[in-house]
Order: structure tokens, then C-alpha cells, then sequence
């Protein structure tokens, strides 16, 4: 493609762009114009689960009170580390809010990470998952009761599973055993990804009993597959209920996972207000939306709420974190997930492997057999500056970009890397500021996909 | 059972769900093509949309945008060498091969016409006995998974050119990776040498992109490809003053009658392994793609051919990965239980439309009637995107007349966005930027890269199943106590042993003939 034809294209590419492009509004953050960009929530959890599920119904409600654009963000992984700690860690400035659950009053005491209550504004408590017992539709169980007998007279012979090992489920299961005068460990508990897959596994029969709330085992318990022998709250849910709970059965013991939404805790009183008064609207009912209200959609997806506003909230995650502390610090607990196939068996096996195969290749000589690509074509000089240079480029990203913003960092860097390579100066110039905001527009505007902002705010 | 099929016809064709379908497809076509945008993320940001949509236009968006997206994610494996989704990963040597020889609108013509044959095949398992299969969901505990792991890891390790150790040792390397981080099975971080950051582990999507497409940056500017001028390909060039359609069509769709009779049985048994895999919850079209080019090599007479540009492994891998679509929603419409991380959306949103997926949809009529237009959905989708997909094509191909010397850092700049998009996180830049380092290095010691990328996707599981069956029983032999897991287990171990032994075997033969 010679110049002529290139410089055509890039005409007709420029039209097309140009009505792409949207100014990015680059006013100063204030008190008083919050908010006036889209809103990230940040949930722990991944997409399907019921805290997402939560996470994204608040937010369709809260963009039609704020008037704001309101995205939820998966940040998974390390039980609800990851989430918890971006979500409150982010910039205090009311644009980011945080999903907390139960795990924030966890994972500290299990030494997991140092984020606690203590580092949240709350701002409402949305879910109270209460924990429940379930089995297979053909299980010989029929309440808590026969259970309890079983397991004193079969300890270790049982298997459970419905979350991570030392995850709530866990927690709830074990914490019965221990009340219940038995081993926290008498039944085995195998960690699982999750309440989906436990169900499946016990629906498959590869374990006895799955620890979980009611709400995440709606389709199978609604359809038969799985029985439910009892529910760890103080009276019968609302939506489940001919589920009989475990104070009716005689063993008074009550543990829930819960979730709400929080603020990072430097985050300016008149904000936290206005979140708030949003918030409050959209779970007393006062919002609607499709004919609907926040309350109306939590009930028909299963999900029991309990709402308690700043204070009675901040009260409850102070309580509910001694509880769950006492519970985790007892000495029943200090030694549960020590047994087993340890953390580091796998790197092991996998690391002897490595050494085995390259013994093998070693005898074989193989192991210097060039790609035939690189082999035949020449490193040169210039290749490898430029090679350089494209690693400096990306690391210049990483270090400038959170401070002047994307637009201006990955701009220069595009120039750069274009005229170095060849392209005349006023081409690199044409191309990098067509593609730029070009970029910019269909991943910040119109995917909603966060890139970063810097000092002008965009 | 005629009447709510008729009911579900009609409603398909009401201009508001038609044009919901033609949207969400070239969303999706979109969506697919740029690495760093999964047909997750898609399907999660148009959760918003489908509070005000109807139920059947809501589903049909979701439907429409992973079928569209998973082809689309052909388009960058062939042009740029960064695989658009986790499935491409399997054949991105065969198509980047072709590119190279100036055949990529054949590739692609060809990957479109097998995905759309691969997604019709998956949508008529779903339509025609989705109720019986779903049991095969009950069938599968951590054992049989743990095999199946196992099964699909080998499968990408085995049909490496070149070196089966070289694959072993590419496998071994992406499992590694996949250990660092909170290990969810043990609650006890590894390898994360204090960074916070390092809690998640490597996420596989920046992983990928830097393995496959920054590594190829890399090698480009080493070289000074960077200088070098595009040569005018034949495939390409459209004689002046021909503008007749049958001469635009040819250079995409040209090769494709033929390869659709040669491999009509290879086509028809990828598309079975796609959909049997596709309908194991947690076991999706990544796995089916791997496992379709094994056997697809195995039972090849040219395989030699495999790795360096062989339509036959392009068309086998990608109808697997379109007919595995479709299986996922077998187990989730029928039991309520996700068969991959889109159909666990669905089914939320399914719940918050007040349906419980389950034996009662499909015994309540107005329910089953939603279900026949996703079952319909299905098929206009995948015939919508003939057009579509086409026009993608086309367009696309105009990427490989720009000179390397803009391409290249176009290619990086979006190699860069695209990572820092799936968590707004600057450590998964790093993980690009590292990756991209060590892809380089692993191909000038000719180890393949397909393998190192699934290792790091179903490292994770395949530790958990692990260390979930030794925690049943302590002993390696229940990993053989159910009928399923002791044929998956037999099958996997003499997968491995049998081309070692064979050789030994022959020449005690031989000497003793």
C-alpha cells in the first residue's frame, strides 16, 4: 500500500471516527455535582451468583435515582480478598461503591488479609442468606435430628461440601457439630467452588450433605432434586416456608451469610449522604421500576432481605464480627484446614515433572532446537532497540498512566512507537489522534469498560 | 406441544425481537474480535437491558451475542495471532499459518461455514433431547471431572508439532502459573510474595494476549519485519472493473464447498464431541476445541500438516467449540444447574423474571413457550451469522494490508487495553507485559503456546478435583471406584503410556522376528 492510497484510507477512516468521538468531559470532581460520571460497584463475587445478582439489580435501580451510569464490576478471587479490598481501598470520592458480605468479617481473623468492618462506611445490609442442611432426594435423612444421631455413631463418615474450606457454609456446619457436643470435623468437608457445583455434586451423589442458603438452591430444591432437613435462622423464611428451622427442631443454633453495600472509608460525609438517601429510596420501596420495586424484584428471585440503614448496620457488622471471631479464634476451629493434601503437593508434583521431561529432553537433545521462524530471519540492531523500546513504552503505561490519564499516555506512546518505526511524523500524528479517543469512546463510553483516569479525568 | 412452537414462531417474528437478534449479533461479532473482551463480559453488561426488554427478547440478545461471539473470536486468532477467545488458542497456528501464506479469507470462510454447521448441530441436540442428557450432568462428581481435566489437558499437550515433550513441558509450565495465588482449595496464598495483587493468580485473558499476541509483537520488531513492505497477495486482489457479488464471495467462501463435503464426517463427529462436553456443567468450548483437534489429528491421514495451516484443523476445532454453546444450556434449562459462566447469568436472569429453570418449564405452556423461541433463537443466530460473519470477514481482512510498521502498535496499544480491561487492574498489564517476555522465549526453544494457556485456565480445577478426591479417600485408587471415572482414568493413562511403549514393543518385535 503506497502513501497515496494509505493517506485515502486514513481520510475515510478520519469521517468515520470523527462521528464517533464524544468529548470526555474533564471537569474537576466536586461535592456538589456528585455525581456526575458513572458509578463503579465493585461485588466479589462472580457474575450469576446471588451477590451479584443483588449487586446488579441495586445498581439498575441506583442509576435511575442518581442519574448516572452505574456498572458493576466481578472483582473475584482469594474468597472475596480481591473484592473487598479494591472495592474499599478504592479512591474515596463516591464514584466507586463496595459490595461487603459475610467473608469481610471472616477473613481477617483467618489471617487472610488486614481489611475489616473498621474499613467501610456502611450504608445498608441488602441479603441475609440464612445457612441450611441439605441432602439428596433419596437420602435416608429425613431432619437434623437423625442426622445428629448418625454422625455420633459414624464420626468421619459423612461428606459435606458447599463452599471453600473455613468459607461461611463451612463455618455453619462445623460451628453445629461443635454445639452439638460432637468434632468439628465428623463430617468431612470437601472445599467446593461455590454453592452451584456443591449442589451438583450432591445431586451426583458425590456427597452426603451440602451446606448452603435456600435461595441458591431454588431450582433443584423446587424441582425435588434435593431435600432441605432444616434452616439455620430464628423463624421460617418467607419464601421457603415449610422449611423447618433448626430451633424447632431442638438444636438452637442460627448463623447467615448476609451482604450490603459500603463506602471506602475517607469518603466525604455529604456523599455518603446522598448514596444513602438513594439507597433508601430504593429499598423502602419508593422506586420503581417496570411497574416494580426494589423489594418486589429481591422476593421474586428468591433472595430474603433484611435491610438496616448506616447506623444499625455499622452496629450489626460490629457484633456479627465478635460473633464470628469468637467462633473462628475457638480452638475447634484454630486446626481445620490444616489436614490434608497440603497447598504446596501439587506445585511438587508438578515441579518433578518439569525436571523429569527435561532430563528426557536433555537425553534426547532436543532442547536447543531452534523454531525455524527465528532461526532463518536476522536479529539486527535496530530490531532489537526497537524491541527496547516497545518494552519501555509499555512499562511508561503502567507508571504514568493512573497520574496524566490514558488519553495523553497512550497517545505518546502510540506517536512514539509510530514514528519510530518508520511512519512520517504528521501520519503518526494523524493516526494516534484519530485512534486515541477513538479507543477511548468505545471502551469508557460505549462498552463501560474502566480505563484510566488521570489529574484532567480522563 | 405444535401449538406453543407455532406461539414461539410468531413471536420470533415481531420486528422487536428480530431487531434485538440483529443487534446482539453484530454486538457479539464486535464483542468476539477484540482480544481482552470475553462474551461474558458482553452478556454481563447487557444485564441492565434485559430489565426492560421482554423475557424472549432478553434471552435472544444472550443467545445471538455468544453464538456471534465466539466465531468472531476467530478473526483476530487468524489475522493477528491473538486468539479472541480461549478456544481459538487450540488452532491459532493453523490459522495464523495460513494467513502467513496469504489464505486467510479461506481460513476464515472456512471457520465461518464449520461454526455455523458445528452451532446448527448443537442447537438440534438441545432441541431434540435436551430433557434426556441433561441427566449426564448427575453423572459427573469431582472424580469424573478430575479425569476429564486431565483428559482435555493431554489432548492440548499431545498434538503439539514437533516434541510431545515440548507439550508436556508447555502444560507443566501453564499449570505452574496457574498455582500462584490464593489456592481456593487450601485458603492459603502461594507464590504471592506479599503483593495483594498476586491473590487473584494470573488471570488467563492477559495471560493469553501477551503469550500469543504481544510475544508476536516482539518478535516482529526483533526481526525488523517491522521495514519490510506488504506484499500484494493473490487471493486478494480483485481484478478492476470486476464487481460482479460471485467475485467478492470467492475469496472467502471459494474453498468452502469442497471442505465441507471432504470432512463431512469429521465435521459431524467434532460437532458430537462438542456438544458431549458442552453439556458437562463447568466443561466448555475450550475443552471441546482441544479434545475435536486431537482426535481430528489421530484420525488424519495428512497429519503431519496439523500446526502449520490445515483447513481440516481449523473447520474439526472451531464446530466444536460452536456446538459446545449450545450443550451448556442443556443442564441449565432442564436442571437449573450453569453449564458455563454466560448460561449462570442466564438462569439469573431467568430467576429474576420470576421462571425457575427446571422439569416445570417445560410443563407450564406459556414457559415452554419461551423456551421454543430460545430453541429457535439458536438457529437464526447461527444462520444470521453466514451474512454477518461475512461482512466481518471482509472488513477484518483489510487489517493485513496495513503496513507492519503502523499494525504493530495498533496491535499493541489494544494488547494493552485489552488486559487492563478485564479488571481495571494494572497488574494484569504486567502479567501481559511478562507473559509476552516468556511466550517469546518458549518459541525460540519451539515449545507451543496452546498448551501453557490451557494449563492456566484448568490448572486451578484440575488441583481442586484433586485435592477434592484425595479428601474423600486418601487412596489414588478411588480415583477409578465409578464406571464413568475408570474408563475417563484408563483412557487418559494409556493416552500417554501407549506411544511410548509402542516403540519398545516393536522392536522386541522386531528383534525377534
Amino acid at each position: 500500500m503506497n502513501q497515496r492510497e494509505l493517506a485515502n484510507t486514513t481520510v475515510r477512516l478520519m469521517l468515520l471516527l470523527l462521528c464517533l468521538m464524544l468529548p470526555a468531559g474533564c471537569s474537576p470532581d466536586t461535592i456538589e455535582n456528585y455525581p456526575d460520571r458513572p458509578i463503579s460497584i465493585i461485588c466479589p463475587w462472580s457474575v450469576g451468583g446471588a451477590t451479584d445478582r443483588t449487586s446488579r439489580q441495586l445498581a439498575v435501580f441506583l442509576e435511575q435515582e442518581l442519574g448516572v451510569p452505574v456498572n458493576v464490576i466481578n472483582a473475584t478471587g482469594g474468597r472475596g480478598v480481591t473484592g473487598h479490598s479494591r472495592g474499599l481501598k478504592s479512591r474515596p470520592d463516591g464514584y466507586t461503591l463496595a459490595v461487603v458480605t459475610v467473608e469481610l468479617n471472616m477473613l481477617h481473623w483467618q489471617d487472610l488479609t488486614s481489611i475489616s468492618y473498621q474499613d467501610a462506611i456502611p450504608v445498608m445490609s441488602l441479603v441475609d442468606g440464612a445457612a441450611a442442611v441439605f441432602v439428596n432426594n433419596d437420602s435416608p435423612f429425613h431432619n437434623m435430628q437423625e442426622l445428629q444421631d448418625f454422625v455420633k455413631q459414624n464420626p468421619g463418615k459423612l461428606t459435606a461440601t458447599g463452599t471453600a474450606s473455613g468459607g461461611i457454609w463451612h463455618l455453619a456446619l462445623a460451628g453445629w457439630l461443635d454445639f452439638s457436643g460432637l468434632d468439628a470435623e465428623d463430617i468431612k468437608w470437601i472445599p467446593m467452588n461455590g454453592a452451584g457445583p456443591s449442589l451438583q455434586e450432591l445431586a451426583s451423589g458425590g456427597v452426603d450433605l451440602v451446606c448452603c442458603s435456600l435461595p441458591e438452591a431454588k431450582t433443584l430444591y423446587d424441582s425435588g432434586q434435593v431435600r432441605c432437613l432444616g434452616v439455620m435462622a430464628e423463624e421460617p423464611l418467607a419464601e421457603f416456608k415449610e422449611v423447618p428451622t433448626f430451633i424447632s427442631q431442638g438444636m438452637s443454633w442460627n448463623i447467615s451469610g448476609w451482604n450490603g453495600l459500603a463506602l471506602p472509608l475517607e469518603t466525604p460525609q455529604p456523599i455518603v449522604d446522598k448514596v444513602s438517601k438513594a439507597v433508601q429510596k430504593i429499598t423502602s420501596g419508593e422506586s420503581v421500576m417496570q411497574g416494580k420495586t426494589f423489594p418486589e424484584f429481591m422476593r421474586a428471585a428468591g433472595l430474603s432481605t433484611r435491610y438496616r440503614a448506616n447506623d444499625q448496620f455499622a452496629q450489626f457488622l460490629k457484633s456479627n464480627d465478635q460473633t464470628l471471631g469468637k467462633l473462628l479464634t475457638s480452638d475447634a476451629f484454630a486446626q481445620m484446614s490444616s489436614r490434608g493434601t497440603g497447598p504446596l503437593v501439587f506445585p511438587g508434583l508438578l515441579a518433578a515433572a518439569i525436571c523429569v521431561i527435561l532430563v528426557c529432553l536433555g537425553v534426547q537433545k532436543k532442547v536447543h532446537a531452534l523454531a525455524p521462524d527465528v532461526s532463518s530471519d536476522t536479529v539486527t540492531k535496530a530490531g532489537i532497540v526497537n524491541t527496547v523500546l516497545v518494552l519501555l513504552c509499555i512499562v511508561a503505561y503502567l507508571l504514568f498512566a493512573e497520574k496524566i490519564g490514558f488519553i495523553l499516555t497512550a497517545g505518546a506512546i502510540l506517536f512514539l512507537l509510530l514514528w519510530k518505526f518508520g511512519t512520517r511524523w504528521w501520519m503518526s500524528a494523524l493516526i494516534t489522534v484519530l485512534f486515541v479517543p477513538g479507543i477511548y469512546t468505545l471502551f469508557a463510553q460505549l462498552l463501560r469498560v474502566p480505563l484510566p483516569r488521570g489529574i484532567f479525568g480522563w | 406441544m405444535e401449538s406453543t412452537f407455532i406461539t414461539a414462531l410468531q413471536n420470533i417474528a415481531s420486528p422487536e425481537v428480530l431487531l434485538v437478534i440483529f443487534l446482539s449479533a453484530v454486538y457479539g461479532l464486535f464483542v468476539g474480535s477484540i482480544p481482552g473482551l470475553t462474551a461474558t463480559m458482553a452478556v454481563a453488561l447487557l444485564i441492565p437491558l434485559t430489565f426492560y426488554l421482554d423475557n424472549l427478547s432478553a434471552i435472544a440478545a444472550i443467545v445471538t451475542l455468544e453464538a456471534c461471539s465466539i466465531f468472531a473470536g476467530d478473526i483476530p486468532t487468524t489475522l493477528v495471532r491473538i486468539p479472541g477467545t480461549p478456544s481459538s488458542a487450540a488452532y491459532t497456528d493453523d490459522a495464523y499459518s495460513l494467513t502467513r501464506k496469504g489464505l486467510h479469507e479461506t481460513s476464515l470462510g472456512v471457520s465461518l461455514v464449520f461454526s455455523v454447521a458445528g452451532g446448527l448441530f448443537g442447537a438440534l441436540v438441545l432441541i431434540l433431547a435436551a430433557p434426556q442428557l441433561a441427566k449426564v450432568a448427575f453423572q459427573f462428581t469431582t472424580y469424573e471431572y478430575f479425569w476429564l481435566y486431565v483428559l482435555g489437558l493431554s489432548c492440548a499437550a499431545i498434538v503439539s508439532t514437533g516434541s510431545r515433550l515440548k507439550g508436556a513441558l508447555a502444560l507443566m509450565i501453564g499449570l505452574m502459573f496457574s498455582t500462584v495465588g490464593l489456592s481456593e482449595v487450601h485458603s492459603v496464598p502461594r507464590f504471592t510474595f506479599g503483593y495483594d495483587e498476586l491473590f487473584t493468580g494470573i488471570n488467563f485473558i492477559p495471560a493469553m494476549i501477551g503469550l500469543f499476541g504481544l510475544s508476536e509483537v516482539f518478535r516482529n520488531c526483533l526481526t525488523s519485519k517491522t521495514d519490510e513492505e506488504v506484499k500484494q497477495l493473490e487471493s486478494t486482489v480483485i481484478a478492476e472493473g470486476d464487481h460482479s457479488l460471485f467475485k467478492h464471495l470467492k475469496p472467502v467462501f471459494g474453498g468452502v464447498p469442497t471442505q465441507l463435503w471432504k470432512r463431512k464426517f469429521s465435521w459431524f463427529r467434532s460437532s458430537c464431541i462438542g456438544s458431549t462436553i458442552g453439556m458437562i456443567p463447568g466443561a466448555g468450548a475450550d475443552i471441546a476445541a482441544w479434545i475435536s483437534y486431537a482426535v481430528s489429528k489421530k484420525l488424519s491421514k495428512t497429519p503431519e500438516e496439523y500446526g502449520k495451516g490445515s483447513l481440516d484443523a481449523v473447520g474439526d476445532a472451531t464446530s466444536a467449540n460452536n456446538s459446545a454453546l449450545a450443550g451448556a444450556w442443556i443442564p441449565a434449562l432442564v436442571l437449573g444447574i450453569p453449564g458455563d459462566s454466560v448460561t449462570a447469568i442466564v438462569i439469573g436472569v431467568l430467576l429474576m423474571k420470576n421462571i425457575t429453570p427446571g422439569p416445570a418449564i417445560f410443563e407450564n405452556p406459556d414457559q415452554l413457550v419461551l423456551v421454543h423461541g430460545i430453541y429457535l433463537t439458536f438457529i437464526l443466530a447461527n444462520l444470521l451469522l453466514i451474512p454477518l460473519g461475512f461482512l466481518a470477514i471482509r472488513s477484518g481482512s483489510q487489517l493485513v494490508r496495513v503496513p507492519r510498521r503502523i499494525l504493530m502498535p495498533l496491535i499493541l496499544m489494544f494488547c494493552v487495553v485489552g488486559s487492563y480491561s478485564i479488571n481495571g487492574s494494572y497488574f494484569d498489564v504486567w502479567v501481559m507485559l511478562g507473559m509476552g517476555m516468556i511466550g517469546f522465549v518458549l518459541e525460540v526453544f519451539a515449545i507451543p503456546l496452546g498448551p501453557v494457556v490451557l494449563g492456566i485456565i484448568l490448572g486451578g480445577q484440575l488441583e481442586q478435583t484433586f485435592v477434592q478426591n484425595l479428601t474423600k479417600d486418601d487412596t489414588f485408587l478411588s480415583f477409578f471406584n465409578r464406571p464413568i471415572s475408570a474408563g475417563l482414568g484408563i483412557f487418559c493413562i494409556a493416552l500417554w503410556l501407549v506411544p511410548l511403549v509402542m516403540p519398545l514393543i516393536r522392536k522386541k518385535w522386531q528383534s525377534a522376528s
